[in-house]
């Protein structure tokens, strides 16, 4: 159990990210990450994420820092922060998606997945994979082949735009 | 220090990063699109072509046929559905299926049921076109994994085999046909069952609800008796039918005193006059001063479509209130159309000796009295809530449209509730 001295302070954890960087946060901003929780309910108090780059770590924390202090007034708030968190690019938005999966935050998870489906739905396929550089392994005869079992899912007009 | 962010190192740029996310993490954002957009991404490379078709949860809705014409979907649509099954694997977990345009294709839902009864399915959503209701085959009776179950606009008739869905946790069904003893036996083979809304589309006898874990019910459907069997639980109540016309009940009545001692849990109630009328069977004499089992959790109670001159209504609000000691919220709605006025001195007596009596409230903070017309009686509840409630905070007084010929004007009525005494020094009285 903590000393005395331990309880009246805040408890602090420490995270490691996967360059080596480390860094210092309040437990109960922490343990809104499933994974972290389930290590601090171990006795942990420095905690490796080796699958969590520097950059992505310090925008988690920052985001975590803000959620752990939500309260009924500053709702707006934390709505105008959330925005601002997902208006970056593809690059890191995956980035920061495959950190909040392996650090189990699930509000996280929600919005960024939610941001990345919101910039695929509507697009033509064309346009998706230029968007993500996905290469395209079919041949054409698959392809076609592709289309036409599902094709009420291929009829009508998609945006072609890659913002 | 080295980094491995991409943005730092340019030759990771323009790299397929998507594709390789892990699955889980591909499923919840293909979960995020409509279906049809999901399927397309079947087209994007080898690795996405069966990505969609893995996802455990299905919207089967207009946004998969938006597109196509109306005369197309007609002939279509059942192909269209079947196809998209027939490529889908591993379990469905979840489905919501609605704006199906018309009964022609019921035989098509037949098939949908039958594929999720077979793939786990645990929480369905099923909402079919206005009119003809389409009769819910037996399939989704096997659905063993059931925990949420949302239907409309079905006739639900459950086999003989039926043996319940042990893991269903919320049940709703809205504008369904079922019968009294359909709807019973529905309810009591669900014994986890914590949240239940009821809606029928005709009017029902009388039935006996025995849900051991029921917490939350809400029942909005005609019926002439209720009674409440085993439900230990049950928090929060509304029965908020409307009237139906008279008939007699076969089976079992619920009594005034037994109807109340059967919730004891009960934290928020709301109840239509018309159900009240229905539980006072033996009239005005069952209602006593006090219930014998005080309802201990009671903290908000609503009555609408009450008329207070009416003797036994008032007595049984009293009745109410008086056998709740921690009651914190009252909220009453008068009737609003008021056809019926009846002789107002009986229940003005009565509260006016209710008001000499040594009644006291202790725990009352806010009372919502709305469309008040200001009759005797009324005033004289007003009267009766300010003077007794130590520890009132607000008292809203909603009036009704004041009509030139009404008992009494808006002003008189802020007069005289302006004159009447308040035991709360804290009591607050807003228009």
């Amino acid at each position: 159990m903590a000393s005395t001295t331990e309880t009246k302070q805040k408890k602090m954890l420490i995270l490691k990210s996967a360059d080596n960087d480390e860094f210092e946060i309040e437990e109960s901003v922490g343990v809104q990450s499933e994974t972290i929780k389930n290590l601090v309910e171990d006795g942990f108090t420095f905690v490796p994420l080796p699958n969590v780059y520097t950059k992505a770590l310090i925008k988690i924390i920052d985001y975590l820092k803000k959620h752990a202090n939500k309260t009924d007034s500053n709702d707006e708030e934390i709505k105008t922060f959330d925005k601002d968190f997902v208006n970056t690019t593809f690059d890191d938005l995956f980035e920061l998606v495959s950190a909040a999966n392996y650090l189990h935050i699930s509000c996280l998870m929600n919005m960024l997945c939610q941001t990345i489906a919101d910039r695929i739905k509507d697009k033509s396929p064309e346009a998706v994979r230029k968007i993500f550089h996905i290469n395209c392994d079919y041949t054409p005869e698959e392809e076609a082949k592709i289309r036409k079992a599902n094709a009420q899912a291929f009829e009508g007009q998609f945006d072609e735009s890659l913002d | 220090m080295e980094t491995n962010m991409m943005t730092q190192v340019p030759g990771k740029r323009n790299r397929d990063i998507i594709s390789d996310l892990p699955g889980e993490v591909i499923n919840l954002i293909l979960m995020r699109l409509p279906l049809r957009d999901a399927v397309r991404t079947s087209i994007l490379s080898r690795k996405w072509r069966y990505n969609w078709a893995k996802l455990p949860k299905l919207t089967l809705d207009h946004t998969l046929w938006e597109d196509i014409s109306i005369r197309r979907v007609r002939g279509e649509l059942g192909v269209i559905l079947l196809q998209l099954l027939s490529f889908h694997q591993g379990p469905v977990t979840e489905c919501r299926i609605s704006s199906i345009p018309d009964p022609q294709h019921f035989p098509v839902i037949d098939s949908l049921m039958y594929f999720l009864s077979r793939n786990g399915i645990e929480d369905l959503v099923l909402e079919l076109p206005l009119g003809e209701k389409y009769k819910l085959p037996s399939s989704v009776f096997t659905c063993s994994q059931m925990r949420h179950l949302v239907l409309r606009y079905c006739d639900i008739n459950p086999p003989p085999t039926f043996e319940g869905f042990s893991k269903l946790l919320r049940l709703q069904l809205s504008d369904v046909a079922i019968s009294d003893k359909c709807l019973e036996n529905l309810i009591s083979r669900c014994p986890l069952l914590e949240h239940m809304e009821l809606d029928i589309s005709h009017p029902l006898n009388y039935i006996e609800v025995n849900a051991p874990n029921l917490r939350f019910l809400y029942f909005g459907s005609k019926i002439i008796s209720i009674c409440f069997t085993n439900t230990p639980l049950l928090a929060d109540v509304s029965i908020v039918a409307v009237d139906v016309n008279h008939g007699s009940v076969e089976r079992g009545t619920c009594h005034f005193v037994e109807f109340f001692r059967s919730l004891p849990a009960v934290k928020n109630l709301c109840l239509g006059q018309f159900i009240i009328k229905k539980i006072l069977t033996a009239g005005l004499n069952e209602i006593p001063v006090k219930l014998p089992m005080p309802l201990l959790s009671l903290r908000q109670l609503s009555v609408f479509d009450i008329c207070l001159s009416k003797l036994d209504e008032i007595h049984c609000l009293l009745c109410l209130i008086k056998s709740s000691p921690y009651l914190k919220e009252i909220v009453i709605i008068m009737q609003a159309i008021n056809n019926d006025e009846g002789d107002e001195v009986p229940a003005f007596k009565l509260l006016e000796a209710e008001y000499d009596s040594d009644i006291k409230l202790n725990q009352l903070t806010k009372v919502k009295l709305i469309d008040i017309r200001g009759t005797k009686p009324e005033m004289e509840l007003i009267k009766l809530l300010l003077g007794t409630s130590l520890m009132l905070e607000k008292m809203l007084i909603a009036p009704f449209y004041i009509e030139p010929e009404s008992p009494i004007t808006l002003v008189e009525l802020l007069k005289q509730v302006n004159t009447f005494q308040r035991a709360s020094p804290k009591a607050k009285v807003i228009f």
